[in-house]
Parts: structure tokens; sequence; C-alpha cells
């Protein structure tokens, strides 16, 4: 415990003088596309009507090059969003200070809106699996993230959003709903939910709970974003299980429960998430566009 | 109750062996084995690390094909596992792997290709550097030339192979690939990324020796010296001209301090008077 406290003080301290930033700009409440390398000359010469784009913060974490090049050219014409799938936030290892250090230089460099990472763990004894892995949902894991999500954002100064995952099992020895976990880390560290419609209807469908109760129960006041994507069914000894592969179209389901999600929270900032097979700049565009109709209808019917 | 700790290290031996093991216990039951579900974050690990060495090393897995491929990144990743969030030191370790790799012994050159694609990689992801000062290098005076250092472009790592690796390279950057012959001798080189596009260059023999005796951190006579004598029917200005126009070079030192830009450059005149 003392320890604890002590490389918590030390992080604070360090955040002082790496970061050092200010309070973010709101991200816009509209909807946005994940940024990808096969994009940036489109995204640079199209200009697509896009709300905002997000980035996946390890996919910039070199000294120089093409990435931060584009980067550079791209983010003043866009609000961003900086997405971390590697701070491994769950593990009982220590945070990585090299991870972090590099995430801090990369929001120094970019001002962004928002800055994310997910309710999983990735790494334990020092190797990484390069996977959202999911936690127990125990006292003891609620204790360890909150502390965790509190550390990072000391470390960088600023609110962070946990992202809720897909996940493939269960653990037996789990206390608390996936749903009353989130909204509790909010209320002990302070950070914000990133919502994942996609992900809630997966794990809904996998685990055999219902995926609009699960959204009931989340505290929309403490949603600061919401993604979209596609998953892939797999038949296992017949029985369908659902992958979540970021590699097609968001199906209908996960758009009726995005419907279900805005007209109970309002409109939020959005996301389409598309990282495997990415097709065309115009596809992501259009999916896109369709979530806008979403925020738009619900803003009107508010209005 | 199960500790967070023992639950994950449970997880970690369940991903990275082949057996369910002790995390089976912690798993709720449901229509799906406990055995089926960690296979499903055995493939995802395994899959997503193999994809992400296949990324830095395309040219091994045209070579190897996809088969093949999956299993040599399989012992790869056992042996060398990934050690951060960060997945761009990942495979660092490929050609070293190779080397002892059995299975691929019968492609003696598939290590030095791997070199070639490795230091593409870095390259690719290395800092951005200004060029050398040409103005400031040339008001040096004659007498302190010899003792001249010169950092290189932090892209630049070089290669050197008893195979015509860089011919098997180059072969596979078009969609047709033009037969190589692997008896066809060595070849030794850079690669770096002075500016936007990565660049694979062959070097000769003396070239390549000066520049890597720079690289040491040779003094530039010394560095001369040494290439004159293991290559005496090179010429070495025009070497020295060759690794100046490739962009190689990006700064020196003069024994008197570390001269960067003819502004620099000035302040040491004025100390020296």
């Amino acid at each position: 415990m003392q320890q604890h406290q002590a490389s918590r003080i030390d992080a604070a301290r360090i955040s002082t003088r790496e970061v050092g930033m200010g309070p973010a700009s709101p991200m816009p409440v509209a909807t946005g596309i994940g940024l990808r390398a096969e994009h940036y000359q489109a995204v640079l010469r199209d200009r697509p009507q896009i709300g905002w784009l997000e980035i996946h913060a390890e996919n910039y974490f070199g000294d120089g090059g093409a990435p931060l090049r584009y980067l550079d050219e791209i983010r003043p014409h866009y609000p961003l969003s900086i997405h971390c799938v590697g701070t491994s936030l769950g593990s009982v290892d220590a945070l990585s200070r090299e991870h972090l250090s590099h995430l801090a230089g990369l929001i120094r460099r970019y001002e962004p809106e928002l800055v994310s990472d997910h309710l999983c763990w990735g790494s334990v004894g020092g190797i990484y699996f390069n996977d959202l892995l999911p936690l127990p949902y125990t006292e003891e894991a609620l204790i360890h993230v909150s502390a965790r999500v509190e550390q990072l954002q000391e470390y960088l100064g600023r609110q962070v959003l946990v992202e809720n995952l897909s996940s493939y099992l269960q653990y037996q020895h789990s206390t608390i709903d996936e749903w009353d976990f989130l909204n509790e880390l909010t209320r002990r560290s302070g950070c914000d939910i990133l919502l994942d419609v996609n992900n809630i209807y997966v794990s809904a469908c996998n685990h055999g709970f219902d995926a609009r109760a699960f959204i009931d129960a989340i505290n929309g006041e403490r949603v600061g974003e919401v993604h979209l994507a596609g998953h892939a069914v797999n038949h296992v000894d017949g029985h369908d299980i659902l992958i979540d592969d970021h590699a097609s179209r968001v199906c209908d389901a996960v758009w009726e429960l995005f419907d279900y999600t805005i007209s109970r929270m309002g409109p939020k900032p959005c996301l389409i998430e598309w990282d495997t097979d990415v097709p065309e700049l115009e596809v992501l565009a259009e999916e896109a566009a369709r979530a806008q109709r979403v925020l738009e209808a619900q803003h009107a019917l508010v209005a | 109750m199960l500790s967070l700790r023992e639950l994950q290290y449970r997880f970690a031996n369940s991903l990275r062996g082949d057996e369910t093991g002790a995390i089976a216990a912690c798993i709720a039951p449901g229509p799906l084995s406990a055995t089926q579900r960690m296979q499903i974050y055995r493939n995802n690990f395994r899959i997503s690390l193999r994809g992400a060495l296949a990324a830095v090393y395309p040219v091994v897995h045209a070579l190897v094909g996809e088969g093949f491929f999956a299993y040599l990144a399989h012992e790869f990743t056992d042996r060398y596992p990934s050690r951060s969030g960060n997945l761009h030191s990942f495979g660092r370790a490929l050609p070293d792997f190779l080397r002892s790799f059995e299975a691929a012994a019968s492609l003696p050159y598939l290590p030095d290709v791997a070199a070639i694609e490795w230091a593409w990689h870095r390259a690719f992801h290395a800092a951005e550097c200004p060029p050398l000062d040409w103005a400031a290098l040339a008001a040096v005076p004659a007498e302190e030339h010899a003792a001249l250092r010169f950092g290189l472009h932090p892209s630049v790592s070089s290669f050197s192979s008893p195979y015509p690796a860089a011919a098997i390279w180059e072969a596979h950057q078009s969609d047709t690939v033009e037969p190589v012959d692997v008896a066809g001798g060595g070849c030794v080189g850079i690669v770096q990324r002075p500016a936007d596009e990565v660049q694979v260059v062959l070097l000769t023999g003396g070239q390549f020796a000066l520049l890597s005796a720079l690289q040491c951190g040779d003094g530039f006579g010394e560095a001369c010296e040494k290439t004159a004598k293991a290559y005496p029917d090179d010429d070495i200005a025009s070497a020295f001209r060759q690794l100046a126009r490739l962009g190689s070079l990006v700064s020196f030192t003069v024994p008197s301090g570390t001269v960067s830009s003819a502004a620099d450059r000035q302040s040491v005149d004025r100390q020296r008077v």
C-alpha cells in the first residue's frame, strides 16, 4: 500500500512536468471514424465530412516516420480521440512507464479531445498477449482497476474513458455485474465510460444476458463516447459464438441497440471502428452518416 | 477466493501452452466448454502476433508460405514473447532466431533477408533528422579533417550477407517475382530513411567499410586508413562522396566541439579565438 501511494505521488509529479496540459476541448456530439493508414491520403485529399477521427495510440509510438507525419497534417482538420489498446489497465503488473511516457508524448503533440483504453488486462509477468483479456468482476479487481485508472489520469493530467469489452468467457467467482462494475469504476476513479454497443451485443449473445438491460443499467451521464463496429459469427459444436473483429459493417441488431442507447442516453460522440479488411473510405463515411442520422433524429426529438 | 494475480498467471499459462490447465476451474459453465473458450483466446493471441510479425516480415512470409510462417511465428513467440504493449519492437529477434531455427535451415539466406526487413521496419519508424550542414563541414580547417567524427542518420542500419539477400528482398517488392540466383554472391549495404521513403541501398566493399568505421566512432582519418588497407583498389574519396550523396551522414564533431550548423560553427570559432 505504501509503495502504491508512493508511485501515485511520483506519477502526479511527472504529470505536471511531462504533460502539464489544461482541460481538453469537448468532443463534438457527432460521428467519427477510426483513422487507418490505408486512408491517410484519401482523408487529406477529400477531407470527408466526418465529425472526428480516432487513432490507436500505439500505432503512433514510433520516433518519427509516416504515421506521425500524416497525423501532423490531418490533425488540424478534425477533432481527435486517442484510443489505447496496450496500457493493460487491469494487469497486476505495474503500469509501464515507457508506455505511459509514449502516450503522454502523443497527448502533448496532438492535444486530443478524448483519451481512452479498455476495461481489460493484456499482460502479466512482463509478457504481452496483444489482446483485450477479460477481468473477473470482483471487489478486488474493482479496487485494483480504480487505482490504476486514477494513476493513469494523474500521470496524464486528464480524464480518460474506459471501454467495455467483448468477451468469450465469464469467471465463476465474479460477484459484480459488468455494468455495475463500470458505473462504480467511474465513481471511484473519476473516469468516464466509452460504451461499445457492439461489444455489449457480442457479450450479451455469448453469455445470454439482455443487452438492453446492460444499457438501462449504465449511468448515461458518464458515457463520453460510443463505439460501433462489426463482428463475426463462429459456430462451435452447434453453438454460435460472436467474435469482435472490426472487419465488417455494423449489423442490424447492433444498429437497433444503438438507436436504443441514444434514445436512452441522448446523443453522444459516436465512432465507427473498422480495423481489419479495411474498406474504401466511402464505406466508412456511409456507416458514419447512418449513425449521424440517429444522433440528429434524437436531437430533433429533444429540441 | 482466487486472487487476481493467480487468475492472470493461470490464464497466461493457458494462453501460452496447449492445455487449458488450471484456469478451467475459474470459467463459468455454459454451452461452450472452458477448453473451447480458452481456444478462442489462444487463437486471438497467436493470430494477432503472427499478423504483427507478417506485417514486418512480408518477404520472409512470402518465401516460406503461410503454413510454415504460422509454425515459425508460433515457435518464435514462445521463445521471444512480446514484452511491450507497443508492438513496434516485437520481432526484433527474428533474424537471430532464424539463424538457429533448424526447420528453416534449407533457406540459409532467410535470416539475412529478415535482417533487411527489420532494418526497413526500424527505418520506417525512426526519428527525422536534418541533413548534414555541408557549408559548416567545408569550413573545417584541413588539419582537423583526420580527427572529424561523423554521426549517422538515426534510420541507418547496415547489412552484410554471403547471399544476395538484398536482391531477394528487391525481387519481392513487385507483384511478379523474378528468380534470383541464390549462389549469385554476397552483398553489403544499408537501409535508411533520409527523407520520406525507406531505401535499401547496396554499397561497395570500400563504401561499406568506411561507413562501418565511421559508425563505430572512428575518426575520419583512421576510418579512411582502415578502408584503404582492406580495399586498396577502392577510391576512398569517391566512397565518401557516395555516402554523402546518400544522406547517411548527418552530423560531425571536430575536436573542439560538435558542429551541427553554421551558427554553431561560428560560436566554436569565437571560442577558439
